[in-house]
């Protein structure tokens, strides 16, 4: 039906003008008539031409793909999950856009590494192609890109993604955040991740850590655990009980055409900002110590009846000058008595990182493979998606009690045993391997992840891994998962003569060790059920990256 | 698997389709269709022909129904079928001509890569950057052109030292 085209090494590109390129381009670029149309397709006639077509079509989509904050296409079960959190009525676009940030935690992974849908052949391969699609990233953390480059990629890769209609602020930073469980019903129905779109009657509810909230008003709020805060409109949040730092340039703000005003409201108190930066602390009771680190600030006490302003008693404060508003409702001067936190600690550790000797990237991560258990049947003989369609490695697991669950994209593991995947370790590296398992029944089943150089589905020793839950003793292989859904994660890190593994369980650190030379061996990565007790995996993943330490 | 394919998709999309928004839309549409489609894949064969056929398909929809709706300058049918053969065979190759790329950006000047991501990041149309910049949308198109000419000779280059060795 069609000439094969010339691979690209084969085609002349001869000069920047010639008549093929331009039209190409301005097809590419929207500026074709429809007389230029029709000229493509005559020179396309020609199957040199197609491959030029087709690398400049390559180009502009590897671009596209790594310029805009690309939202990935979820299942409608995982948006439908997420799209509740909204609390205005976004199209359907907006929907699907608006929860992929949140979802991104649900699949185990961040929407930072676009190394997910490159969709690579192999474990070697990837090896091979550290640069490839998100390779300035990767190579960026192995330290080979120019400073200049590294801002490109800083730009494209800190980009916030567009932010959702009806929103009217932003978080721009999270730092060792823990959410509290509570029956609020206003609270979005996932935690809000970093760029996340807020929105006016929103609730949160701060069990520990700090969050960074950017207002369209032009203030920047850091709330400081623990907190019970909400959203109240563009220039404004309610504070029930907890700290928080406000900072508003009034000036700049004006020349950037924002409101420039903030306000928070408190159980007894107003507080307005007048261009400057203070905090606010709301003790449990709901009585408001203000303080002033810079500029001018107006508060304002309720009646305790009709709870209306008391303009009459209204102080205003400068800089360095403090007062609280007691549950009597009377503003009254005193000395400092808050410690605020005014920023977030490392700015750019925001992501939760675990504690960890080195910095896991995930926007420098290369996947090598992404398994999200699809379709149904046993998982044994089963090919992980990321190696779907090309690979031929399979997973070698029980032949019974190891079913994948089409309903949830999951497996359903009823028996003990292990199941294994073929991978190879190389010198130099940071691997990742992660999983996230439910257990819905008590007592939990134990869990490990981990790799070992035998496969033996019978087998229930992993010899060099281990995730060990939080909730128990770090050592030994008592990894027994304290029910609902954890998040296992194993790091290797090949780069120092002597490996090391980090065990994880929700991303905080709980267990490490140096590895003995036998682990050279490894040949599988692998995950154990020691009890009958069902559980669920979703979402495996195993990610590489360069590491940037010194050697 | 769907969701590790996208980015194939994409560029398979964007080569039928020239009109980078009308991507957009459809990939959506697309990823929907093969999603309650997703039975009737058999997990034992390869995905992406399998999904390519199936985009090309809505592809060819999308344009019936874009040269019915407006008049829009696309690509007619014969074309994208052949367009669409070809770009599965060059699918192969991709991830080293990928890999090319990336060397070849990072030894791009700064303001060549602001140009690109400000043209590829799909807030402004080329009319708004070319005002913003204060020079006609032809001479940007014909910058563009030969920022992606000198890429493309770049990656050639790569491509050829890298089958020499």
């Amino acid at each position: 039906m069609s000439v094969p085209v010339p691979p690209l090494t084969a085609i002349s590109l001869a000069e920047p003008d010639a008549e093929l390129l331009t039209t190409i381009c301005r097809v590419c670029d929207g500026e074709a008539t429809r007389a230029d149309m029709d000229r493509l397709e005559q020179l396309l006639a020609d199957p040199a031409a197609v491959t030029l077509y087709l690398a400049v079509r390559e180009l502009d989509a590897t671009l596209i793909w790594k310029t805009r904050w690309r939202r990935p296409w979820q299942p409608p079960h995982l948006a439908a999950a997420a799209a509740g959190s909204q609390s205005n009525q976004p199209t359907l676009a907006d929907r699907l856009e608006s929860v992929f940030d949140l979802v991104a935690t649900v699949v185990g992974t961040t929407l930072l590494s676009l190394g997910r849908w490159l969709g690579s052949r192999s474990a070697v391969a990837l090896l091979l192609t550290l640069t490839v699609g998100l390779g300035l990233a990767a190579a960026w953390q192995a330290g080979l890109v120019a400073e200049p480059a590294l801002r490109l990629i800083k730009t494209v890769f800190e980009r916030q993604p567009p932010r959702l209609p009806g929103s009217v602020a932003c978080v721009t930073a999270l730092h060792d955040v823990t959410w509290a469980v509570t029956d609020v019903t206003a609270q979005p129905a996932e935690p809000p991740t970093r760029f996340a779109s807020l929105f006016p009657g929103q609730w949160f509810d701060l069990e520990a850590g700090l969050i960074e909230i950017n207002f369209d008003g032009g203030a920047v709020a850091l709330v400081e655990g623990p907190a019970r805060f909400s959203i109240a409109g563009a220039g404004a949040c309610r504070l029930e009980q907890g700290r928080l730092t406000a900072t508003l340039d009034k000036a700049a703000a004006r020349a950037a055409g924002l409101q420039a005003r903030f306000a928070v409201e408190t159980p007894t108190a107003t507080v307005t900002d007048l261009g400057t930066s203070f905090g606010v602390a709301v003790g449990a009771a709901g009585e408001t110590d203000v303080s002033v680190f810079d500029g001018l600030v107006e508060l304002l006490p309720r009646s305790e009846k009709d709870d209306a302003f008391k303009p009459a008693k209204r102080l205003r404060l400068l800089a360095g000058e403090s007062a609280v508003v007691a549950t009597d409702r009377q503003a009254r001067r005193q000395a400092a008595q808050v410690d605020f936190i005014r920023t977030v600690p490392g700015r750019t550790a925001v992501d939760q990182q675990p504690p960890l000797p080195f910095s896991w990237k995930p926007g420098a991560a290369a996947i090598i493979v992404a398994e999200s258990f699809a379709g149904s049947g046993p998982l044994h003989g089963s090919t992980p998606a990321s190696r779907g369609g090309t690979g031929t490695e399979q997973w070698r697991a029980p032949r019974d009690g190891w079913q994948r669950d089409p309903a949830q994209d999951a497996v359903t593991v009823t028996q003990a045993g292990s199941a294994f995947l073929p991978f190879r370790p190389q010198r130099g590296f940071l691997y990742r391997l992660s999983i996230t398992t439910t257990t819905p029944h008590n007592p939990p089943a134990a869990v490990g992840l981990g790799f070992t150089p035998a496969a033996d589905p019978n087998q229930l020793d992993i010899d060099f891994a281990w995730s060990h839950d939080p909730s128990t003793s770090p050592s030994g292989a008592s990894a027994v998962g304290a029910g609902g859904s954890v998040t296992r994660t194993v790091i290797l890190d090949t780069s120092m003569a002597e490996w090391r593994l980090f065990s994880l369980a929700n991303n905080r650190l709980v267990g490490q060790s140096v590895l003995p030379r036998q682990a050279r061996q490894i040949r599988y990565l692998t995950i154990a059920v020691s009890a009958n007790s069902p559980i669920t995996f979703h979402s495996l993943s195993l990610a590489l990256q360069k590491l940037d330490r010194p050697r | 698997m769907l969701l590790i394919h996208q980015r194939n998709l994409h560029t398979f999309l964007l080569t039928l389709l020239p009109h980078e928004d009308d991507v957009d839309d459809l990939l959506q549409q697309v990823c929907l269709a093969l999603w309650q489609k997703k039975d009737s894949y058999a997990p034992d064969r390869p995905f992406l022909p399998w999904a390519y056929a199936f985009a090309r398909n809505q592809a060819l929809k999308y344009l019936q129904q874009q040269s019915r709706d407006k008049q829009v300058a696309v690509f007619h049918g014969g074309l994208l079928e052949r367009l669409a053969v070809a770009r599965e065979a060059f699918d192969a190759s991709a991830e080293t001509r990928r890999q090319a790329l990336a060397t070849c950006l990072k030894q791009l000047r700064p303001a060549q890569r602001q140009l690109l991501e400000d043209r590829f990041a799909g807030t402004q149309t080329l009319k708004q950057l070319a005002a913003a910049a204060g020079v006609s949308a032809a001479s940007l198109t014909m910058k563009l052109q030969r920022l992606r000419h000198a890429l493309l000779k770049c990656v050639q280059h790569k491509l050829a030292q890298e089958e020499a060795t």
